[in-house]
């Protein structure tokens, strides 16, 4: 056997296993998606169909008509919203003090910072649900806003980064009479950009897909976000399958979208997360 | 000028809405079936023609998120305005004191009597000498059975007592038969059919007064004993087949009987068809020897004191109470009326079948009244149905429940040692601690004034900083400390009770945790997933980059984003989509087996195929992530290294041994100790997938805290749990940086 035929094999053995991998990885989010265009009864086949026979959008129109998703998507968008841009703001100001500033305690406030990273968001569950309550802060946007508006990952994220901006830049603006705050604000935000992006979307994906808290403070309906009104429709409606992946598919498609867009900055950031450490 | 123009404008638009939108909205909970069914009826829209002033919105919640859902909103005091409450969790909330007492409102009331309803509907809605509720519906179960089936064996009617029970069981199961078929279905997953074996043999679950277990009766084991009989001699299947459609094994003869509720009726003639109308029929219960004993339940309507809206819910209360609006709901949702009047409606005289329920209620327990009752009934739920499969002995079984029981039904009468001050007291020094750092730090920043020619540049970071600290503090530190101090105490349900206690108890907490069985089957099951979940996640993503890694490999970046995919998908999702993959009966996974000639599983119902199929899919949804770290790991590595080595005439597996593997492991380490810490948390898959069933196969530690939080408010208790957590992940941490240290 010559060497080349066997590099061929090689190749095309690499090539297989990727595609078939592909392939498993692929089948669910399509026969999600094949199922939630079809009617209920239709999609009680033993073999299953990849193109429905009768594309029919009427799980759609449930979920928009009678079930209220409209009002889930909105409350997802403005809590993620929110809390992106929120803590975007707060962390990169912590960032930048810890970064361009020398001050009394700074040592020992960052580590105390670093050491909170370790604790699991549910060892606060029971005391937060109290203080959320005494603070009259159930069942409203601020309730899982305001929890989520410092972040010690993103402030950690932030200093890294501000550190390789030249302190040349500051200091001449002083020079010049801005503000701090203005140096902050026109000078430090514009050149982080890149980290900002990339804080962003994680932050953005990971209260989208948030699940444990929204279903702890959301008490009523009209405030799910849409994975607890998605829970909840599996508890409500378990065997109707495809308006269940009808669901899952408006819940997805946007993170979904997000993703395609921005997966330069999101491949990237993991990537380089598990090299830096 | 302007100003004054745009106050004006907005002023208008303010009193324009409030004559526009002056309809009162009455937020209406209704759980199941019945949320979805009375959302959409006639009967509502009648309502709201009645009183065009008022809109009802009708919240619909899955029954087993129904308890949690209830309990937080009470504690939250942003309950509805009108719910439908079980009666077995009347007394509950009653004792939280969160229902409104209606006597008031009951007094000018031409349709709410008490004399109206059957006596034991209206006794669950009396609390100490108040009304807090008005029934809604009864609800009863009797035995469906297929006429043709059983006359064909020789028994004209049905079974009356056990013992023709037995006998007609006998009779009809096939064990030589091709086909597998069984006499009846007895459910073993929850209590209920135990429970009515155990009436109608004359047992209680506890005393008369409800102060001590009654569990250890002979009367209860022989009632258990007769049950296992019909599992274990094969006339009642041992699995819970949860995916068995329960229409199609009855017409199929799958089971000849089985015991049901009222919405049966209608479901049966709907689902089986025309052709089968004749084949069934209902009875009474078989009788033990304290007679054809079977449950009443069924669910009220309840105001809560929180509620801004009374005057409205009231009217909507009184609205559902009618008799006739409570004949077309029987029609709309099969469940039977709870005043006497509409029983005599014309409607029910031509419905037979109704009418055996009607006699049914005349043999008719119901369970405890006491706030602990859902606790017990879980609790037995899970030992019971141990013992009726085989799996347990009912003699020391029985005991363990026993003790189980007297601790929880102890809880009230613990003797105060700290009150609720000592908590408040706890939390004040927390935030006077906070009060006195911050003294300390506006005093060294003004000692430190004197230092820093610029103040101003001085003060900075620290205002910048305060923000992220403050959110840090209330949401993160406060409670990490107030959630070890609620550990440390009985916080539970009592404590919302108004005038209740906490008591400090120390450790007892963690020590209850060592003996508690779901606690340690949670505990098993999350290290389970760990331990077998983790490596295999790794190697797949290991392999994966590897491939990827390559460098004749086409459309490189394509493959990575159709991997990383199922990363960014929401768990909750992921794990609806996995449960219709799972289906046994149409799911991708048994069609996938089919085409390989491999019969189907019953995946997320099977002891042992459940945590497998929850890891199967969790590898499928991480591994992505992993890969793409792993791959700039790969890439990281010098090629020189490579080169020297295959100068030295290394082969390929000696490479990859030598060269690759080493390279790697602070890779390795990485994500090994990010995907343990990730999935010691998990608790959407167990919670969307499984309920943490079958038997407790799936249950996670973050989800069995969960319900202890919510479901059952024993918020000490929870927070214990929360602990062991965190010291389990802080071990892991610890452990990790040893490593590393060790490693360099």
């Amino acid at each position: 056997m010559n060497y080349k035929f066997s590099q061929k094999i090689r190749h095309s053995l690499v090539h297989v296993f990727l595609i078939v991998g592909l392939v498993i990885t692929m089948a669910p989010f399509v026969w999600m998606i094949s199922t939630s265009f079809n009617t209920d009864q239709a999609i009680f086949t033993k073999v299953p169909q990849w193109i429905p026979k009768h594309p029919t959008i009427e799980q759609y129109t449930k979920l928009f008509s009678s079930i209220n998703f409209l009002q889930h998507f909105k409350n997802s968008v403005v809590i993620a919203v929110s809390i992106t841009f929120v803590s975007l703001f707060f962390n990169s100001l912590a960032g930048y003090a810890f970064a361009k500033y020398r001050f009394p305690g700074k040592e020992k406030l960052f580590t105390l910072l670093l050491a909170t990273m370790m604790i699991p968001g549910q060892v606060t569950m029971m005391p937060v649900f109290l203080i959320l309550k005494n603070l009259g802060l159930l069942n409203t946007y601020l309730g899982l806003i305001i929890p989520a508006a410092g972040g010690v990952f993103g402030v950690f994220l932030m200093k890294q980064f501000m550190l390789s901006i030249p302190n040349e830049l500051i200091e001449s603006a002083r020079m010049d009479g801005c503000s701090e705050f203005r140096i902050y604000w026109q000078i430090i935000l514009p050149l982080s950009k890149p980290v900002l992006a990339t804080l962003g979307i994680f932050t953005f994906m990971g209260t989208w897909n948030d699940f444990l808290w929204p279903l702890i403070v959301m008490i009523r309906e009209e405030m799910y976000t849409l994975p607890v009104a998605l829970a909840n429709l599996n508890g409500q409606h378990s065997t109707e399958y495809a308006l269940l992946m009808a669901g899952a598919v408006i819940v997805i498609a946007p993170i979904v979208l997000l993703f395609l867009l921005a997966q330069k900055y999101i491949i990237q950031g993991i990537a380089t997360s598990g090299l830096k450490e | 000028m302007l100003l004054r123009k745009f106050l004006v404008a907005v002023l208008a638009l303010v009193a324009l809405s409030s004559t526009v939108f002056c309809q009162e909205q009455v937020i209406f909970w209704a759980m199941g079936e019945e949320g979805m069914r009375i959302g959409k009826s006639e009967i509502l829209k009648r309502f709201e023609k009645e009183n065009p002033n008022i809109k009802v919105i009708v919240q619909t919640i899955p029954w087993d998120a129904a308890r949690e859902k209830l309990l937080t909103s009470v504690i939250g005091a942003i309950p509805p305005d009108v719910c439908q409450l079980g009666t077995t969790w009347m007394s509950e909330f009653s004792a939280m004191d969160a229902l409104q007492d209606i006597s008031g409102y009951m007094k000018d009331s031409k349709v709410v009597k008490q004399d109206a309803y059957f006596q034991s509907s209206w006794t669950s809605c009396v609390y100490k000498n108040k009304v807090v509720g008005v029934p809604w519906y009864v609800d009863t179960r009797v035995l469906f059975y297929r006429k043709d089936l059983l006359r064909a064996v020789g028994f004209s009617s049905a079974p009356k007592t056990w013992d023709e029970l037995y006998k007609v069981s006998k009779a009809l199961s096939k064990p030589k038969a091709k086909i597998r078929s069984y006499a009846i279905s007895l459910p073993t997953s929850n209590f209920e059919i135990a429970a009515m074996f155990a009436w109608q043999n004359g047992a209680n679950v506890l005393n008369a007064d409800n102060t001590a277990p009654m569990v250890e009766s002979n009367e209860f084991k022989d009632a258990m004993d007769f049950y296992a009989r019909f599992i274990d001699e094969g006339l009642a299947p041992k699995e819970d087949a949860a995916d068995v459609n329960i229409f199609n094994a009855f017409k199929t003869g799958f089971y000849s009987m089985f015991i049901s509720g009222p919405w049966m009726l209608n479901l049966v003639d709907r689902y089986c068809g025309d052709e089968f109308k004749g084949k069934w029929d209902v009875s009474v219960l078989p009788a033990g020897k304290a007679g054809p004993i079977s449950f009443v339940g069924g669910a009220n309507l309840v105001m809560f004191r929180d509620s801004k809206h009374k005057a409205a819910a009231w009217k909507l209360l009184e609205f559902l109470s009618k008799p006739d609006v409570q004949v077309e709901w029987y029609k709309i949702n099969n469940n039977l009326p709870s005043l006497k009047a509409a029983w005599n409606d014309s409607y029910f005289a031509t419905k037979p079948m109704v009418q055996v329920f009607g006699e049914q209620l005349k043999y008719t327990q119901s369970p405890p009244n006491i706030p602990e009752w859902e606790q017990i009934n879980s609790r037995l739920g899970r030992h019971i149905e141990e013992i009726v499969i085989g799996m347990k002995d009912i003699d020391s079984e029985m005991a363990i429940v026993s003790s189980e029981i007297k601790k929880m039904l102890s809880t009230r009468t613990v003797s105060s040692t700290l009150g609720k001050k000592w908590l408040k007291g706890a939390l004040a020094g927390g935030f006077v601690l906070l009060f006195l750092l911050t003294l300390y730090f506006i005093h060294s920043i003004k000692k430190g004034k004197g230092k820093y020619n610029n103040f101003k540049q001085y003060i900075t970071p620290y205002i910048f900083i305060a923000p992220v600290i403050i959110v840090l503090i209330v949401f993160l530190i406060i409670p990490v400390i107030l959630s070890f101090l609620m550990s440390l105490t009985d916080w539970n349900v009592y404590t919302f009770i108004p005038g209740s206690k906490i008591n400090f108890i120390g450790l007892q907490n963690y020590i209850d945790l060592l003996s508690d069985k779901t606690f340690i089957k949670s505990l098993f099951n999350t290290i389970y997933f760990l331990v077998v979940g983790a490596p295999i996640s790794v190697l797949v993503s290991l392999f994966f980059a590897l491939l990827l890694n390559e460098g004749f490999v086409r459309m490189r970046d394509f493959f990575r984003l159709g991997y990383f995919l199922p990363v960014v998908t929401t768990i909750v999702a992921v794990a609806v989509i996995w449960r219709w993959i799972y289906n046994y009966d149409y799911g991708l996974m048994n069609y996938a087996l089919s085409l390989f000639n491999i019969p189907g599983k019953n995946w997320l119902e099977s002891m042992t195929l459940a945590m497998p199929s929850l890891i199967l899919m969790s590898v499928w949804k991480n591994f992505g992530y992993n890969m793409v770290i792993f791959l700039a790991g790969l890439q990281a590595i010098p090629v020189q290294l490579y080169e020297a080595a295959r100068i030295d005439g290394a082969g390929r597996w000696q490479i990859f041994k030598h060269i690759t593997l080493p390279s790697l492991a602070p890779t390795t380490f990485f994500i090994t100790i990010l995907t343990l810490i990730g999935y010691f948390q998990f608790f959407a898959e167990p919670y969307i997938m499984t309920k943490g069933g079958p038997r407790d196969a799936t249950i996670s530690v973050v989800q069995y805290m969960y319900s202890q939080g919510f479901k059952f408010l024993q918020m000490g208790y929870a927070s214990a749990i929360a602990y062991v957590l965190f010291g389990l992940i802080f071990a892991v941490t610890i452990f990790q940086m040893w490593m590393r240290k060790h490693s360099e």
